[in-house]
């Protein structure tokens, strides 16, 4: 329950000018005056350092006790320690009790308060930042959030024998926190606060560099702001995930210049105007709670706090992404074909050797670990200036090598290039081509690496329909005529209720008025039909199981079928200029078959140029700024601060595929190469497919064609 | 003229007093002391309160026609808290309620700072707003320095100006306290007792042999206090920084032999230029009663810049230590009596 220390009622009640005396502990500063209006009161907020003195305090206490309307304590907390095992402050005690007629704001209850919706509302928008993280507490046992933080699955990690007797160790895990907080209690409680003066450490200089190799080893780091802003050098923060209570302008811009990755600060959206930042939780439980007294409420200092922040509509601060601060993630990538493995200088000499000794090679150097290829930089954000880098490894196997290899071997090797990705920086990895083919498509990744996983499947989809979307519309063979938003032309979706065909089904009915889905089992599709039915009401839609039917005369098919048993639709039968979107893999359309219609276009996927000015250190095998849909993918949930396992699995989700579309609209990526059956379509290929089309349906007969 | 001061019955008060009630331009002097005073003097009104204290009235305040605030604690050994207390609290009361005024413009402020005594380190003392604070352990240096930082963060009308060492005066070389380069006179007076020292011929001091140390006669820093009353008028919020010292008086060589000649005869100081271990400086306080503020002058000089003060007062308006020389010893010998207690 949230309390307000003292709380009985102020020297004059009525009275609309207010004084607050702020005792600063930590700093060393000049006395600051600061006025709030907070109406119908206006505060004078007056700030005495006095550097760790408990007598200077004291006598300050004394001296205005009855004068002053609340005092309110910086850089002090009432007790340290964790549940079980708490030290309380004796100095504080004392103070408390100098105080007869003035209450004391410490506000330990409502920076609690706030750091606990804070963390929670972080932990919405990031569900994995603190997942398998190593997070550096500077006093853990004086930190409100180190419950909530060791609940979301981090490796803990504090630094309290450093910054409370300057001994240079450092406590892992709760049971180490827990047991130095014991040893504390009965032994060293009034003596060990004789020394713990956290200031004057974070500016000795072995202090320094011993706590900043530890953030250095860090992901994330959680601290107080006061201590913080005397530390003199914030270099170890570079790249760091910063938690602090609170954090003043000057220090932010400070700490933003040194590259910190994100400031997390539990002080809210401010409702009250020129509220001191870095003293704000005592000031303003002082500001709401001289506010209840004035108003003379019956209510105590928790409910007026509830009725206050319903009021004023104060909740805590949004992330923000900073511009210039680079995000990393990761992306795991192989070679397709064993021609690709004598790429690299050092396995060239195998390209001559017989087919037995290449074979050989081939499945030893599967058994090799990933290795870092290269990266991709210079992607920014259209939207929010973010800048993300990517690094690409390879796993040195062929699609045969993975799909030869026991899953749980995979596995590992997976996991181990997720570590090695992590010990870089990347908050997220991405699986390319077989590697999520392979097993579970990332799912039990995912549960073991020590960073979110991505199989890029959702963009790979939603792309791949963008991109068929765009050819339909660059050959210009359907009617210009549309029926709403829709194309005035019928898609066919071949294997509809699978996990892809189920969601390329519900986009491509947004976007075609005439929709047949082909499956073999009726009663999915009917389930399916009813589905489109509710997402878009306007679409005719038919169900079959049988796709030569409806097949002549469709303007957009769209295959994602498991079919290992041959084609699954006769290409002969496809209407001239009609575009065919193949998502199955292995692909329902062979080069052979595609090469037999050139007046049909057959396309595989398409790739994206990522905003900014991309730029790769290697070739992947695309056109350059292209990267593939599922590299995208991970980039830009790293853009968007995103770093959990958005894609798993092989089922597909419609609400990820659209969000990721939008994800990508919102930042600036763009289509870029289709790819088709026999690489990279051409502007001439489709010119020859349009003229082609235009030629053969001229005698293009529905029912005739064979 | 109505004056405000502060401090009037301290070393430099009194002087400053003196000068006040010597010029018949001054019509009413107000003064306050926490005990019950009488003076004299009937243009003298003392009133009884405490400046460290908030709810203290000062109506008088509405007559006044000019401040000076000379209050303060004055004593290195003193702790934090005290300091705090004395230094930091009467001018932030006093600027409260020159604030509350009615009447305006409000009257200027006329302000001793004193935090460059006993601060030392790589500093330089300009006539501008002071930026950097002193560490808290130097808690003399630390809430004077607080203390004039409130003034220039008021915005008030002000006149600041930065004393140096004040020793006796450049007449008759009275002094009240132990304090600075007396210090070490006290030392050597009753060093010399000891047989061991008459067998020594260097005897090693912690300080840089070219720094200078800002040595002021008080009768001179309370001379510029009464002149700086009838200075032209201030505008609203103009503050003004004077350095009022004489920036080559006194080379710390000079002044180290001249006073080894005067108490020691046959010895001489020996410089040591590198700062002393913490654990020497704790236990030499002990063994000499030198405080270690004595030292930061003298082992890290502070530079010494005072340009605006020359513009406006004239130079050598502070004298040369050659000038007083003579009378600072006499003033040693005649006020220090080694039973006294002074001599704690």
């Amino acid at each position: 329950m949230l309390q307000t220390e003292f709380s009985n009622g102020s020297v004059s009640p009525k009275q609309k000018e207010r004084k607050i005396i702020v005792i600063n502990f930590l700093q060393t500063l000049p006395v600051r005056e600061e006025r709030i209006e907070h109406p119908p009161l206006t505060f004078t907020v007056r700030e005495h350092s006095v550097g760790w003195n408990f007598d200077a305090a004291e006598s300050l206490i004394r001296t205005y006790d009855g004068y002053a309307d609340g005092f309110a304590f910086s850089g002090i907390q009432k007790h340290l320690g964790v549940p079980g095992a708490y030290v309380h402050h004796p100095a504080y005690l004392r103070l408390m009790r100098m105080a007869t007629k003035t209450p004391i704001y410490v506000a330990d209850d409502l920076r609690e308060f706030f750091t606990e919706w804070t963390l929670k509302k972080v932990l919405l928008e990031q569900p994995q930042i603190f997942f398998k993280k190593k997070v550096l507490f500077q006093v853990a046992t004086a930190s409100s959030s180190l419950g909530q933080i060791a609940e979301s699955g981090a490796e803990i990690l504090a630094a309290d024998p450093l910054m409370i007797s300057s001994t240079p160790v450092r406590l892992h895990g709760m049971s180490q926190i827990r047991l130095f907080a014991k040893v504390l209690t009965p032994f060293a409680g009034p003596i060990t606060f004789n020394l713990v003066r956290p200031a004057r450490y974070s500016r000795k200089q072995n202090h320094c560099s011993t706590l900043g190799n530890w953030i250095k080893e860090a992901d994330i780091f959680v601290g107080f702001g006061n201590i913080i802003a005397a530390m003199e050098s914030f270099e170890p923060f570079a790249g760091k995930i910063l938690v602090v209570d609170h954090v003043d302008i000057s220090t932010r811009k400070r700490l933003e210049e040194a590259g910190v990755a994100q400031i997390i600060d539990f002080v809210p959206e401010s409702a009250v105007r020129s509220m001191p930042e870095s003293k704000h939780f005592p000031v303003l439980a002082a500001v709401i709670d001289q506010t209840r007294i004035f108003e003379n409420s019956q209510l105590g200092f928790s409910d007026y706090l509830l009725r206050w922040l319903e009021q004023t509509k104060v909740s805590p601060k949004p992330l923000k992404t900073s511009r210039g601060i680079k995000r990393r993630c990761a992306f795991i990538f192989h070679a397709l074909t064993q021609k690709d493995l004598w790429t690299v200088p050092s396995t060239k000499p195998f390209r001559r050797a017989p087919k037995f000794i290449r074979d050989f090679a081939e499945d030893a150097l599967s058994n090799l670990p990933c290795l870092y290829v290269g990266n991709l930089t210079g992607v920014v954000s259209q939207a929010t200036g973010q800048e993300v880098e990517c690094d690409f490894y390879g796993f040195p196997a062929t699609p045969r090598g993975i799909l030869a290899m026991k899953e749980e071997y995979l596995y590992k090797r997976m996991i181990q290039c997720a570590e090695q990705a992590r010990r870089r920086g990347a908050g997220i990895i991405g699986l390319g081509a077989y590697t999520k083919v392979a097993g579970d498509a990332g799912v039990t990744i995912a549960r073991k690496a020590s960073i979110p996983v991505t199989n890029g499947n959702s963009y790979s989809a939603a792309t791949t329909l963008w991109a068929a979307r765009q050819m339909v519309e660059r050959l210009a063979l359907i009617s210009p005529e549309r029926v709403g938003n829709r194309f005035k032309a019928k898609a066919m979706i071949i294997g509809a209720t699978g996990s892809i065909g189920r969601v390329s089904s519900l986009l491509v009915s947004l976007v075609f008025q005439e929709l047949v889905l082909v499956a073999t089992r009726p009663d999915k599709l009917i389930e399916l039909r009813e589905e489109i039915k509710r997402l878009s009401p306007e679409t005719k839609v038919t169900v079959t199981t049988q796709s030569s039917s409806e097949i002549m005369d469709a303007d957009l098919i769209v295959t994602a079928t498991s079919n290992q048993r041959g084609s699954v639709l006769d290409i002969e039968l496809v209407k001239p200029g009609a575009v065919i979107c193949d998502c199955s893999r292995p692909l329902d359309i062979t080069q052979e078959q595609a090469a037999k219609r050139p007046d049909v276009l057959v396309i595989e996927s398409g790739e994206v140029i990522l905003p900014g000015h991309p730029k790769l250190s290697f070739d992947i095998g695309l056109p350059h700024p292209s990267v593939y849909a599922c590299t995208a993918e991970t980039v830009l949930l790293a853009l968007e601060g995103r770093f959990e396992s958005f894609s798993l699995s092989k089922q597909l989700s419609l609400e990820k595929t659209k969000e990721i579309y939008k994800l990508g609209v919102k930042h600036g990526a763009k289509l870029s190469a289709v790819q088709g059956p026999a690489g990279i379509i051409t502007d001439e290929q489709i010119d020859r497919c349009r003229s082609l089309a235009l030629e053969r349906l001229k005698t293009w007969q529905i029912g005739a064609a064979s | 003229m109505k004056v405000f001061i502060t401090g009037a019955t301290g070393f430099l008060g009194k002087q400053v007093l003196n000068l006040l009630l010597s010029d018949q331009r001054i019509e009413q002097v107000d003064l306050v002391s926490r005990k019950k005073l009488t003076h004299p003097d009937p243009r003298v009104r003392v009133h009884q309160l405490d400046l460290s204290e908030p709810w203290s009235e000062y109506d008088f305040l509405e007559e006044s026609d000019a401040i000076i605030h000379l209050a303060g604690l004055y004593d290195f050994k003193e702790n934090f808290s005290q300091n705090y207390q004395q230094n930091v609290l009467p001018i932030l009361n006093l600027v409260d309620r020159v604030r509350d005024l009615k009447r305006k413009p409000a009257p200027p402020i006329l302000f001793a700072s004193t935090y460059a005594v006993g601060f030392g380190g790589d500093q330089v003392l300009k006539e501008e707003p002071l930026k950097v604070l002193p560490p808290t352990y130097q808690s003399y240096a630390y809430t004077k320095a607080v203390a004039e930082r409130a003034l220039t963060d008021s915005g008030l009308a002000a006149h600041i100006f930065r004393l140096g060492i004040l020793v006796g005066d450049s007449v008759e070389g009275h002094f009240e306290k132990i304090d600075g380069p007396y210090y070490l006179m006290r030392f050597l007076e009753t060093a010399k007792k000891l047989p061991l020292l008459r067998f020594l011929k260097r005897i090693p001091l912690p300080y840089s042999p070219n720094g200078f140390l800002p040595l002021v006669p008080v009768d001179s820093a309370a001379r510029i206090f009464y002149e700086a009353l009838f200075l032209p008028a201030l505008l609203e919020g103009e503050q003004h920084y004077y350095g009022v010292f004489n920036p080559e008086s006194v080379q710390v060589e000079l002044l180290g032999r001249s006073i080894f000649k005067e108490f020691l005869p046959g010895a001489e100081p020996r410089p040591l230029h590198k700062e002393f271990p913490h654990w020497i400086e704790k236990n030499q306080t002990k063994l000499t009663g030198i405080p270690k503020e004595f030292f930061n002058f003298s082992i890290a000089p502070v530079m010494l810049e005072n340009p605006k003060f020359v513009s406006t007062f004239g130079a050598h308006r502070v004298p040369h230590f050659n000038e007083f020389r003579l009378t600072f010893f006499k003033g040693f010998h005649r006020c220090y009596k080694p039973n006294s207690a002074m001599a704690q």
